[in-house]
């Protein structure tokens, strides 16, 4: 069909015809759209946050996952007595920090265990922390050493000995913890005896001795005791320190003697001084 | 219509920031070419409420698919078309499209001369709006759109016979309306100044 002059007409007048619309039309349309642009966003944010959360949870779990595997514990090494004689460096000494004497068998450069040479039918073996024995071994000197004064080479040179020489009476407490290694270096004047390093070592006493000897023969523990122990972890603790806890339950014959480990190393030491004054 | 200041030199420009979404790119374009969209939804819908209802609903379709634009054409030609297919879809909802109208045989063409002069916009306007809604929509996809009766066909679901007979229903009843008026204006006396 071809097109009319009617056709023209209109077209002319229409087809660019403008007509007024309300001033809150794009208000209107803005209101429809929102919803939908609204949506848009937020399941972006849906998105994002479900990936957070989710890496949230995987976080969590391989950290639950660590903390459940077990701790690493320093483990009990068992330390023997009876050991081969080590050989250290010169210069190297070990004496007797409570009495100043080289203990025996002991030879300048050469270091003997003593505990090992003294008695090898009770051998004995008592559990301590490895890292125990560590911290008392690297230990440093709280002075130079060569300014120390060892009155262990005061009394050696005063008194040569052939024998271990102990005090009487002296309630010591030994350890099977490898005694502290001093280097002793100085050949200077000995100082006076507020200027002396005093070193500490746990030697348990000779009732001490026969008590541990006894107890560690039959490693069980008394049942009695264990009953008052703590329970749980602490009283795992506790029984690691096996010497510590039966010395301390069994009734001592000395009832001025402390039951706890410093308090026994603070008597040795104040009758170590005691009788460094009366050596004096 | 407020003045606005472009905010954008090229309509090229302007597309990109639709496509971003920007939403002062959107108010330009709206602010631009409603009041002419509005005439097209009116000659389709002819009503007033039910125009900007088509309207609104046409600009946020335009601003969803704004991606689709490949600017292929002028960007006003595109939303054009989609006011059109809007207005379609309107008429297609309430099923108007069928509609017939008895008309006069043997009505006399009107002087298209002194419609052309006499007649503005909003009076063809008003003309078109009393027609049928199939007898409208078939005018204006051919007479003013330009589609032909095969891509009317496409467009409202009807047969290229139907849109013919429609069109040609349309045409003569516009020109009973315009030869109504053209006859109304002319019959009518006009008085000048009495002669003292």
């Amino acid at each position: 069909m071809e097109k009319q002059p009617i056709d023209d007409l209109f077209a002319r007048k229409l087809r660019d015809a403008e007509v007024p619309v309300g001033s809150d039309g794009f208000s209107q349309l803005q209101m429809r759209m929102k919803p939908k642009t609204h949506l848009v966003r937020r399941s972006a944010t849906i998105w994002w946050q479900l990936a957070s959360a989710a890496c949230l949870v995987v976080a969590f779990g391989l950290l639950y996952r660590a903390s459940k595997t077990e701790p690493v514990i320093s483990q009990p090494v068992a330390i023997t007595k009876k050991g081969p004689a080590k050989e250290l460096p010169l210069n190297l000494e070990l004496t007797n920090p409570l009495t100043n004497v080289p203990e025996r068998g002991l030879q300048r450069g050469r270091l003997i265990d003593s505990r090992a040479a003294q008695d090898e039918q009770t051998a004995q073996v008592v559990t301590y922390p490895v890292q125990k024995r560590a911290t008392l071994i690297n230990q440093p000197p709280a002075k130079p050493l060569t300014q120390a004064i060892e009155p262990a080479e005061q009394v050696a040179r005063a008194k040569p000995h052939k024998e271990i020489q102990q005090l009487p009476n002296t309630p010591t407490i030994t350890s099977t913890i490898a005694p502290i290694i001093r280097v002793a270096q100085s050949t200077e004047r000995p100082k006076q005896l507020s200027e002396r390093t005093v070193i500490l070592t746990i030697e348990e006493s000779e009732t001490a001795d026969t008590q541990i000897a006894s107890v560690n023969t039959s490693p069980t523990p008394d049942p009695q005791l264990h009953q008052n122990s703590l329970s749980g972890l602490f009283g795992k603790i506790k029984q690691l320190k096996n010497g510590e806890v039966l010395a301390k339950a069994a009734p001592t014959a000395n009832q001025n003697v402390p039951r706890n480990r410093f308090g026994r190393i603070f008597t040795e030491v104040k009758e170590s001084l005691k009788n460094e004054t009366t050596l004096e | 219509m407020p003045l606005s200041i472009p905010y954008y030199l090229s309509e090229s420009q302007l597309v990109v920031a639709l496509q971003r979404g920007e939403a002062r790119a959107q108010k330009i374009v709206y602010e631009r070419y409603a009041n002419r969209m509005m005439a097209i939804c009116l000659r389709y819908v002819a009503n007033q409420a039910d125009a900007e209802d088509v309207l609104i609903e046409a600009f946020m379709h335009a601003f969803e698919r704004v991606n689709q634009f490949r600017n292929e054409g002028s960007f006003e030609g595109w939303v054009r078309r989609i006011m059109i297919t809007e207005s379609l879809m309107f008429l297609r909802k309430n099923k108007s499209l069928r509609q017939e109208v008895p008309l006069d045989n043997g009505m006399e063409e009107p002087d298209y001369q002194w419609a052309d002069e006499n007649l503005q916009a909003d009076d063809l306007l008003r003309l078109v709006a009393q027609l049928p809604d199939g007898y409208r929509t078939i005018f204006n996809l051919y007479a003013i759109e330009g589609y032909s009766h095969a891509e009317i066909a496409t467009l409202t679901g009807i047969s290229e016979g139907t849109s013919k007979s429609q069109l040609s229903r349309a045409r003569a009843l516009l020109q009973q309306k315009i030869r109504t008026l053209e006859t109304g204006v002319k019959s009518t006396p006009i008085y000048g100044k009495a002669a003292n």
